[in-house]
């Protein structure tokens, strides 16, 4: 018990340092200065989604990456992020008779392109346009239902936008508002070939048309 | 037809600007034999009688500029990858297209799987690929590579098309034509955009160039508007190649005469053709840059059935210039092709590389004669196929094998008044799908003759043959002939 609070209060003065260094080692904002001065940033958020086809609810969802700065007013992000909805019984497929109900999980691996509107100051808006390979799983909620249907990977379309609130020189804060535009379908299981042999354009096309708000930290190095 | 739509006005409009934005003081010729008037604006037209001689060897006569550039390869390679994907969400969101659904199992399948044979369409495969491949060379060029490092960006656009982009296998022909062809066009797209654009031009005047140079060179129009900051960045398309010599012909043509015993008889169309030398074929102005030198010869008629159209494009990658006391030129060099040939249902075309030899000679006072010969490999070729057509095979045979080409001029102050052209190509087909196995052989002849009418205006007559011959292992053997004439008007310059 006594070692477990001694690693408690040096986990704490280890974090407690962390976001001071974080916060006061770069001194104070500059409000004039460019929001480019370092190149990486490490980026995590959280928030929330709402999924725009029928049969599929809204839930919260989490994510992080690095960003680099590539112009004045340019920078790249790779970011994973990953949410969780529930999904309505026969959701899914008008002509397969849709999944049971159950939850859908998508974990996206995503390459963003920000474009700052404004790099002075500390109010720092940008648009966002990126894609991301979205890996989809599906789980029923009864454990007794035989997975029979799967919900086919995506590469897909993000457009948003968001602003960076800036704290310190290497402290941001920031909103995000995307939409991650998921153009799927429902598959039976066992696939049995190439998925590239599949017909897209003959299936029940579910557009998982996913708006997701998030808020979290960009931190600069 | 979009793309063509786009491309031929575009060159028609290279054409006509350059005579506004080339300089006009000619460079005096020095012991060489004199460059007919085609090719320089500054040489006296064939009316003019006695005049300053044509250009010559700008490379001695006006120094050109030093070319300092600063790449950004990580910009270039960014830019690539934004045309893949820009393209892809097009194709996927608004034109929904089966093959746009991809995924990291397509990227995946298409990596253990490796290559196959496309069988898009003749013209998809052979026009608009190469076009795609353009705008790859095009987002290297606009971010200061050179040839090469743009020739990289041509092919590792191709590359990440091919394996990512699409949920069919990569496509080695499409990988193929997309580069090779993508490197001809882009880099004649961004030669004709540096003729174009001059950083000093403003008002109405930069508008319209700024305009046709984004037609020309489309990433680079995009970069130029995005950062209009470094317009002065020698990096960047903008004038380096003012003292390039220019030169070419448009010409139209009402109904053509085109006969054919075998295939559709007598037919009549409208015919729209151009003839472009940038620098000069016998080697003046080459400073040992790739495409200093090249040619393109294009036609576009309306009909019978449906619009045809040919391409020849070659430009020299290395080359060696030589001149004699007899006043001769000389030209050895090797030149990477971009061919894409329609005569009525007869259509052949591709890459090819070849070792070339160019000269020009004084025959007489104000008399030269230009000959040109090259030989080499067609890479990747194909040509339409006419046997057995059903909905699975796509038309055309794919093949590799030689070409070979020879041709000569008559020039009289100035003014071609003869030329004569024979192409040749020898295919062994490939037993890959949709390909019918075996070979086959075409040659075309194209003989011209033309008269002063007014200035730079003539009148002319061309008659062109188109034969091949074949023999396919499925047994099937023979030829095909077809024969057109055609009277045209004709503007030199």
């Amino acid at each position: 018990m006594s070692t477990r609070m001694t690693l408690g209060a040096a986990g704490r003065t280890a974090a407690a340092a962390l976001i001071a260094a974080a916060l006061f080692a770069a001194g104070p904002a500059r409000a004039g200065a460019a929001g480019a001065a370092k190149p990486f940033s490490l980026v995590v958020d959280a928030g929330y989604v709402f999924v725009h086809q029928p049969g599929f609810g809204h839930g919260w969802r989490y994510g992080g990456g690095l960003q680099f700065r590539t112009a004045k007013r340019a920078a790249f992000e790779v970011l994973v992020e990953s949410y969780g909805v529930p999904v309505a019984e026969g959701a899914g497929s008008v002509t397969a008779g849709g999944l049971a109900a159950g939850r859908m999980d998508m974990t996206s691996l995503v390459f963003n392109q920000h474009v700052f509107l404004l790099t002075r100051g500390r109010v720092l808006p940008y648009a966002t346009l990126g894609v991301g390979l979205a890996f989809i799983g599906y789980a029923p909620d009864d454990p007794a239902v035989v997975v029979e249907k799967d919900i086919v990977d995506r590469f897909a379309l993000h457009v948003g936008g968001g602003i960076d609130l800036r704290v310190s020189r290497r402290l941001f804060v920031t909103g995000r508002l995307r939409y991650n535009m998921v153009k799927t379908w429902v598959e039976p299981l066992p696939r049995e070939g190439p998925i590239r042999d599949t017909d897209p354009l003959a299936q029940d096309m579910m557009h998982l048309y996913g708006l997701e708000f998030g808020l979290g930290l960009r931190l600069a190095f | 037809m979009s793309a063509v739509a786009a491309t031929l006005p575009a060159i028609a409009m290279a054409m006509n600007l350059c005579l506004s934005s080339l300089p006009t003081g000619e460079p005096a010729a020095t012991g060489s034999v004199s460059v007919p008037a085609r090719f320089s604006l500054a040489a006296p037209r064939p009316d003019s009688g006695t005049g300053p001689p044509p250009a010559a060897d700008v490379t001695t006569a006006t120094p050109l500029p030093k070319l300092t550039f600063h790449p950004r390869p990580l910009l270039a390679a960014a830019e690539v990858a934004g045309l893949n994907l820009g393209v892809w969400a097009f194709l996927h969101y608004v034109g929904n297209a089966h093959y746009s659904y991809i995924s990291w199992e397509t990227v995946r399948d298409n990596i253990r799987d490796g290559w196959e044979w496309d069988r898009s369409l003749y013209f998809v495969n052979f026009y608009h690929h190469p076009y795609h491949g353009y705008l790859y060379y095009s987002a290297g060029r606009a971010n200061g590579l050179g040839f090469w490092g743009s020739s990289l960006a041509a092919v590792g656009g191709s590359l990440m098309w091919e394996y990512m982009m699409e949920k069919y296998r990569p496509s080695i022909n499409d990988w193929i034509t997309t580069s090779c062809g993508g490197i001809v066009y882009g880099e004649i797209g961004y030669r004709f955009s540096a003729l174009v654009r001059k950083s000093e031009a403003r008002g109405l005047g930069r508008i319209w160039r700024e305009i046709v140079g984004t037609v020309l060179d489309p990433v680079g129009g995009v970069n130029r508007l995005l950062n209009g900051h470094e317009d002065s960045d020698p990096s960047l398309p903008g004038s380096p190649d003012l003292g390039r010599v220019l030169g070419g012909e448009l010409i139209v043509t009402g109904p053509v005469v085109a006969r054919s015993g075998e295939l559709t008889g007598t037919k009549a169309a409208p015919t729209l053709g151009f003839t472009i030398d940038y620098g000069d074929r016998a080697g003046t102005g080459w400073t040992g840059r790739p495409f200093d030198v090249f040619t393109v010869r294009g036609r576009l008629r309306w009909g019978p059935d449906r619009p045809h159209l040919t391409l020849f494009i070659d430009g020299a990658l290395f080359g060696r210039k030589s001149g004699s006391a007899d006043g001769a030129q000389r030209f050895l060099a090797f030149y990477q092709h971009y061919d894409y040939y329609g005569f009525e249902t007869m259509r052949v075309g591709g890459t090819s590389f070849t070792g070339g030899w160019d000269a020009r000679i004084a025959a007489a006072r104000n008399v030269s004669v230009r000959t040109g010969l090259r030989l080499g490999w067609m890479g990747l070729g194909a040509s339409d196929d006419f046997l057995d057509v059903d909905a699975e095979r796509r038309n055309y045979n794919l093949g590799t094998g030689w070409t070979a080409s020879a041709s000569a001029a008559l020039a009289v102050k100035g003014l071609e008044y003869l030329s004569v052209m024979w192409r040749h190509y020898g295919l062994y087909n490939l037993r890959v799908t949709g390909s019918r196995p075996g070979r086959e052989a075409w040659d075309i002849l194209f003989g011209q003759v033309e008269v002063p009418l007014w200035s730079s205006f003539g009148l002319g007559f061309a008659v062109e043959y188109c034969g091949r011959s074949y023999r396919f292992h499925s047994g099937e053997s023979g030829a095909r002939r077809l024969y057109e004439a055609r009277a045209f008007l004709a503007w030199q310059f």
